[in-house]
């Protein structure tokens, strides 16, 4: 079979095909050794350019910033505005009737019941950690723990047992 | 008898007719193909690769060494990144010491063999883990020929990582042809230096590179003490059981009937299953992987929803049961409850496919 364009490699590592282009790059790379090297020669350059992208990121100039939030501010209704506009019958109805439903249906599912038997999510997330990192391949064995993890809610956290193990 | 060597010609000079046979049937060319070439030359790499991997994943067992390590974990909300200095002693004793960020600063682990302490300075507590009874050895072959069954992985050219050459290796999805995972070992000593990970549309998760590595023995015996420090409270973890008839025994001190997924995605198998108890709870811990990706099934009897806290989670359906969910980075943890029992799935598989595993939870 011919060899893949670098357009249809590209297009592949970018999951832009269509799935019988896709299934059929997928069948070739399977078997050709070339193709498979200029597939891993993309996504090295495709990193490499992320990576620059990122270290290439521009800080907004000094006063940026704050002079777009006041142009913001500039634009605003003014609050009697705002309040006129919010108080008429045609917004004030439907948006109490929302707020009513809302309440009614959804603060079971928001606000669970708290229980002394519930256990922290952080307990769960420590434990697949734990063990996930036992594996010396697996992609928890570089973790670090996560911002989720680090919330302290009365259980022990356990520190990322190790990046090699 | 025939000996082993005479039954070895046997096959062979068997195998060799049966080729020719072959051969002057479909009158062929003597020489092989270019398909035949190919698929020798796509054969060998494999073997190759494979042999590799295996070596890497050993490669701890024999090498010691002094280095400094950073990890990285990319997530939506910016990266965050970890350096640790780390002394390995071959075989199985580690000490790394975290010095950023500056919450973990002082922080550290000490692994002895199956033991594992970690040192915690900010809530002044060790946790110590107690880690598989089965041979660790068997363990990580296990891990491997379950790597292998589910990737392929494929050699690219040398490069230099912390100053030493080494060989590229990228692990694809033999299911999805998805690349999850890049490899740079040793060419030397087979340690793996640096390992990528990447999401499913093919951004990077999380990247593990050592800096200044020494290779060395000279090390202190008093880097791998464990002593309790004053004032430290000690937290004790249990080990987990990763054999099919352990699994099952484990299943029944859970005391409730437990359900597991008649779907997983292609390639997850269990491999541990454990019984942790806190706040009087029995929780059955199920881990799924398929060699890199893992996945956790969690369940107990409390009927009580998972314990959000501060987080705020976000409401979901699970066929026509309610759920609630939340993401850090690649990390979806998915809980919902159903026939008195709470349910829990932490895996970096995306939330289509944990709703999937979910309502097949039975």
């Amino acid at each position: 079979m011919q060899h893949l364009t670098s357009d249809h490699l590209i297009d592949y590592l970018h999951h832009e095909l269509g799935p019988a282009d896709d299934a059929r790059v997928l069948a070739h790379l399977k078997t050709c050794d070339e193709c498979n090297r200029e597939l891993n020669l993309e996504a090295t350059i495709t990193d490499r350019l992320r990576a620059i992208a990122r270290a290439e990121e521009l800080e907004l100039p000094l006063g940026m910033q704050s002079a777009i939030m006041a142009r913001i501010a500039d634009l605003r209704p003014g609050p009697w505005q705002s309040l006129h506009r919010f108080l008429r019958p045609i917004v004030i109805v439907p948006f109490a009737a929302a707020v009513a439903a809302g309440a009614f249906f959804l603060t079971p599912v928001l606000s669970p019941p708290a229980s002394s038997s519930a256990l922290p999510v952080s307990y769960y997330l420590q434990e697949h950690d734990v063990r996930a990192q036992e594996n010396p391949l697996g992609d928890r064995s570089a973790v670090i723990l996560s911002s989720l993890n680090s919330t302290n809610d009365g259980v022990p956290v356990i520190q990322a047992v190790d990046a090699q193990r | 008898m025939r000996s082993a060597r005479g039954f070895a010609f046997a096959y062979f000079a068997a195998l060799a007719a049966l080729i020719t046979v072959a051969s002057s049937a479909k009158g062929a060319t003597p020489a092989p193909s270019a398909t035949a070439a190919a698929t020798m030359s796509s054969n060998q790499d494999d073997a190759r690769a494979t042999e590799l991997l295996s070596d890497a994943v050993h490669a701890r067992q024999a090498i010691s060494y002094m280095a400094q390590v950073q990890a990285i974990h990319f997530g939506p909300s910016g990266a965050v990144a970890t350096i640790a200095r780390e002394e390995h002693l071959a075989p199985d004793q580690t000490h790394k010491l975290y010095l950023a960020p500056q919450e973990m600063y002082g922080d550290s682990v000490i692994i002895r063999g199956a033991e594992t302490f970690s040192y915690d300075a900010q809530h002044q507590r060790v946790v110590i883990s107690h880690g598989p009874s089965l041979d660790a050895q068997a363990i990580t072959n296990g891990n491997l020929a379950l790597l292998l069954a589910n990737y392929r992985p494929i050699i690219a050219s040398p490069e230099l990582i912390a100053g030493r050459p080494t060989i590229p290796c990228a692990l694809v999805n033999r299911f999805t042809g998805v690349r999850v995972m890049r490899v740079w070992i040793d060419a030397q000593t087979r340690l793996i230096l640096q390992k990528e990970t990447y999401h499913a549309d093919g951004t990077i998760g999380s990247r593990m590179q050592f800096e200044n590595i020494r290779y060395t023995q000279a090390m202190p015996p008093t880097l791998f003490a464990t002593p309790i420090p004053t004032g430290y409270h000690v937290v004790e973890n249990h080990a987990p059981t990763s054999n099919a008839s352990d699994i099952e025994r484990v299943v029944k001190e859970a005391g409730f009937t437990p359900a597991s997924p008649r779907y997983l995605p292609e390639g997850f198998t269990v491999v541990s299953a454990d019984v942790t108890t806190l706040k009087g709870v029995k929780t059955l811990h199920l881990m799924y992987s398929d060699g890199i990706r893992s996945l956790s099934l969690f369940e107990n009897a409390a009927n009580a929803p998972a314990d959000y806290g501060r987080m705020k989670p976000v409401a979901t359906k699970i066929e026509n049961r309610d759920a609630l969910y939340v993401n850090d980075g690649s990390t979806t943890f998915l809980s919902w409850n159903n026939s008195g029992l709470t349910f829990a799935l932490v895996g970096d598989l995306d939330l289509k496919e944990l709703k999937a595993i979910a309502a097949s939870v039975s």
